[in-house]
């Protein structure tokens, strides 16, 4: 078996979306834990030594923008790279989340997985 | 002797000229025949009486005293006949009057024969006193009785008068009458043979001169004015007689030595010529107070009253103070007991308290004035009715105005159109209204209509602001409401449209990452074809995603909520930038895409530069899809301050109908629908909306169809 690249978590709402880019990810040879919002993230964050957090904004409960300010709060996750995954794409709502502490921030829509995937190789080759 | 003659000779004059007067003024009425007529017996027996004082024989004296009981007979029953006409009661005592005529016509016929007047004798100093004759007697009786009679009326009627102008018409005329008849009766003392000369006659004279005085201050008659003016001529004539008369006497004695030349009359009248035409008007106007301070005590300046209300009503606007004030004025100038202005506008009458009755007395009055415009004089209607002249509208008022104890209306017309009306009652001194009055309250009206109607004017002017500010309110809150509604419409639908450009990427998202996967070959090797179609549904996913990104896009500038990041940029490198990137699309379609570089590097612009990207990306597609053979040449100048980009294409061009209309959501040029499908219609609209935003022009040029087209756009320079 090949070395994983790297350990991702992946926090998404959407069921659809999520099974995408997860198995997308573990078929290009990552380890890959995916969260529907963001508790389990955070409880999985902790637990895991992860490489990176791919997150979206729009979420229920805990939404992405809380999700980064309690990963950079946290002594443990701070230095985990987040990259934000979302569709909300106002020039405010961007600089919100960069803001908050995430690294990165990408539009869904306009990225296909491969150039997803790319980026991600980009962040984590740093 | 000779004293009685004058005595009779002014009798006779008086009597004439007041007979005259009363008779001219009114020659149809029937109270002024009855007057007159008394008069003319009373004239004739003065005159007689006169010329059997001056004849110097018996059978003159017996003539002319035949002539003077001519009129004696008939002075008490003419008398009495004025009085029932006065007071309207010949229907009652018709029977006494007819009698009455019968018996003094059957004495009038015995005066013919010495029945009556037997002859003539010296008596108490006359030389021809007449004696009577065996008729005289009964005629002496009727004579008396007749006389009382008509006292007796007039007592009677003065106790049922209780107030007013007619009250006092009758105690003057009782006066005049008991005064004409006591002085009278002295005459028949001497016809048998009682020692007392008729010394009573001069009384007689004094009856002329208080009807005279009961017609001018009480109106009887009507004939005050012209009295009046008399008064002040015969003063006039007299003064200027004396004058003409004491001048030609001091030049008789003083230059001309009592002789009476032709030359001494032309001179004396010279001078009194100069004399009066110095002295007329100051004379004329020393008569006129005269009388007026005698005859008229007590009286307002009608033309000081004109004038004062004028002055006054000039500065009021307010309805209620315009009313008050006319009243006040006029009742206060008048003396009246009460008077009222009536507006008409005001359906309440200005608010007053007036019972039904009333109210229709009034719109009786008022419809008898649209028609009319002279005003109306109660007592004047009240006699004209008695007389049965001829019949005439004003008398159906005569009951409703007595109801409202009103004596005189004055009509407020306004160009024909009645505005309002006076009332007024009686003056306190229970004077009648002078024709003075009336023609001051007449100017004093149409004076009052226009000060009216402004005021009524100002007050709707004043009500339709009020309700036009009320209505110009009430619209506002309806418009507020309504813009307010409007922009929660807008706001619901650019959150619907937000929620919905949301919701819509979730799945496109995933289609297009699955399909992305397959075409790389992640989930295994696809062949050829499923390569081909895959591509396709990839490239329709693509065109979906931009529209809902064209959507979004469309609804936050709508919103006023698309964010721009303005940043200085260099228009020339974008513009380089995407024509290479685009290149390889354009090959594919065999088709060029040139890029004309500006000679010298351009002015910065302030923009978006994901925005503008936006906006050159649009235009080249369009140019591209809209050209089948040859391609787009893309250019920037720079020119006043401003950058312009413009791309020329030699596709199938532009009408200008399309123009117009090209830069609006989902336009598209007619028939275009027919060559290319694609496109979403919002990318005009959109990319205006951009450069608009960025305070930019767009335009396109394009001299026909089927020649190609240009479209501008420019940017200020920072």
């Amino acid at each position: 078996m090949k070395k994983k690249k790297g350990k991702i978590l992946i926090i998404e709402d959407e069921r659809l979306l999520l099974d995408m880019y997860e198995s997308y990810f573990k078929k290009t040879g990552y380890e890959v834990f995916g969260a529907k919002n963001g508790r389990p993230g955070i409880k999985i964050a902790k637990k895991e030594k992860l490489d990176l957090i791919i997150t979206d904004i729009v979420m229920p409960d805990m939404d992405g923008y809380e999700l980064i300010k309690e990963i950079k709060e946290n002594a443990e996750t701070k230095k985990i790279p987040i990259l934000i995954f979302s569709n909300l794409s106002q020039r405010s709502e961007i600089k919100k989340g960069l803001a908050l502490g995430a690294d990165y921030y990408i539009i869904k829509t306009s990225l296909t997985p491969a150039e997803l995937m790319a980026k991600v190789k980009e962040i984590l080759n740093k | 002797m000779i004293f009685y003659a004058i005595v009779a000779l002014i009798n006779a004059i008086t009597s004439t000229i007041l007979g005259l007067f009363v008779y001219l003024k009114n020659r149809k009425a029937k109270t002024n025949q009855a007057f007159g007529l008394f008069c003319l017996s009373a004239s004739v027996w003065s005159y007689a009486y006169y010329f059997w004082q001056i004849a110097d024989n018996a059978d003159g004296a017996l003539f002319w005293s035949r002539g003077l009981m001519m009129g004696a007979i008939f002075i008490n029953i003419f008398y009495f006949h004025f009085v029932l006409r006065l007071f309207n009661k010949i229907q009652e005592r018709k029977k006494s009057l007819i009698f009455g005529y019968l018996i003094f016509f059957f004495f009038f016929l015995a005066n013919f024969t010495s029945l009556f007047v037997k002859g003539v004798s010296p008596k108490l100093g006359f030389s021809f006193w007449p004696d009577p004759g065996i008729l005289y007697h009964p005629f002496l009786f009727f004579w008396f009785f007749y006389a009382i009679y008509v006292i007796y009326l007039l007592f009677k009627e003065y106790h049922l008068t209780t107030a007013g102008i007619k009250r006092n018409q009758i105690r003057y005329i009782l006066i005049g009458t008991i005064v004409g008849y006591a002085g009278g009766i002295t005459n028949y003392l001497l016809w048998y043979d009682i020692p007392i000369a008729p010394i009573g006659n001069w009384t007689a004279m004094l009856y002329v001169p208080i009807i005279a005085y009961a017609i001018l201050k009480y109106r009887l008659m009507d004939i005050r004015f012209v009295i009046k003016r008399s008064t002040i001529f015969s003063g006039m004539v007299a003064a200027i007689m004396a004058t003409y008369v004491l001048a030609a006497l001091l030049f008789s004695w003083t230059v001309f030595g009592d002789v009476y030349t032709f030359k001494s009359q032309v001179l004396t009248g010279l001078f009194v010529a100069v004399l009066t035409s110095f002295g007329f008007i100051p004379l004329y106007n020393w008569f006129k107070k005269t009388t007026d301070t005698f005859l008229f005590k007590g009286e307002y300046n009608p033309q000081e009253l004109v004038a004062d209300i004028a002055d006054v009503l000039s500065q009021i606007l307010d309805l209620n103070k315009v009313v008050n004030t006319l009243e006040e004025k006029i009742s206060g100038a008048l003396k009246l007991n009460r008077i009222e202005v009536i507006i008409l506008k005001d359906e309440d009458f200005l608010g007053q308290k007036k019972g039904p009755k009333i109210k229709d007395i009034l719109r009786k009055t008022i419809a008898y004035f649209e028609k009319e415009k002279e005003v109306l004089v109660l007592e004047e209607i009240k006699r004209k009715h008695a007389d049965k002249i001829k019949f005439d509208k004003s008398f159906n008022l005569i009951e409703d105005l007595e109801k409202l104890k009103t004596n005189l209306v004055v009509p407020l017309k306004l160009k024909e159109k009645l505005v309002g009306l006076f009332l007024l009652g009686s003056k306190k001194s229970g004077d009648m209204f002078t024709n003075n009055d009336i023609r001051a309250l007449e100017t004093i009206a149409s004076q009052a209509a226009v000060a009216i109607e402004n005021a009524w004017l100002y007050e709707e002017m004043k009500d339709f602001s009020k309700t036009l500010q009320k209505e110009v309110d009430r619209q506002t809150k309806k418009l507020k409401t309504a813009n307010i509604r409007l922009k929660q419409l807008d706001e619901a639908k650019s959150e619907f449209i937000s929620l919905a450009s949301h919701q819509l990427r979730t799945p496109l998202s995933i289609i297009k990452g699955y399909i992305s996967m397959i075409l790389e070959g992640v989930w295994g090797k696809t062949s050829a074809d499923q390569k081909n179609y895959l591509e396709k549904v990839y490239l329709s996913n693509e065109r979906l995603i931009n529209l809902v990104e064209d959507l979004l896009a469309v609804s936050r500038i709508e919103s006023g909520r698309l964010e721009f990041d303005l940043q200085p940029l260099a228009l020339d490198e974008l513009t380089e930038n995407i024509v290479s990137e685009s290149q390889s699309m354009i090959a594919k379609k065999k088709l060029y895409l040139k890029y004309i570089k500006p000679k010298k590097p351009l002015s910065k612009v302030v923009a978006d530069s994901l925005k503008i990207r936006q906006v050159i990306q649009n235009l080249i597609d369009n140019s591209i899809y809209y050209t089948k053979n040859g391609g787009a040449t893309v250019c920037l100048k720079e020119k006043n301050k401003k950058i312009i980009f413009s791309i020329q294409d030699t596709g199938i061009g532009i009408s200008s109908e399309e123009k117009n209309i090209l830069f609006e959501k989902f336009s598209r040029g007619k028939g275009m629908s027919k060559i290319h499908t694609e496109g979403t219609g919002l990318g005009l609209y959109l990319a205006a909306k951009l450069i608009e935003a960025h305070k930019g022009r767009i335009w396109v040029e394009s001299e026909e169809k089927g020649k190609g087209s240009t479209f501008y756009f420019e940017l200020p320079v920072e």
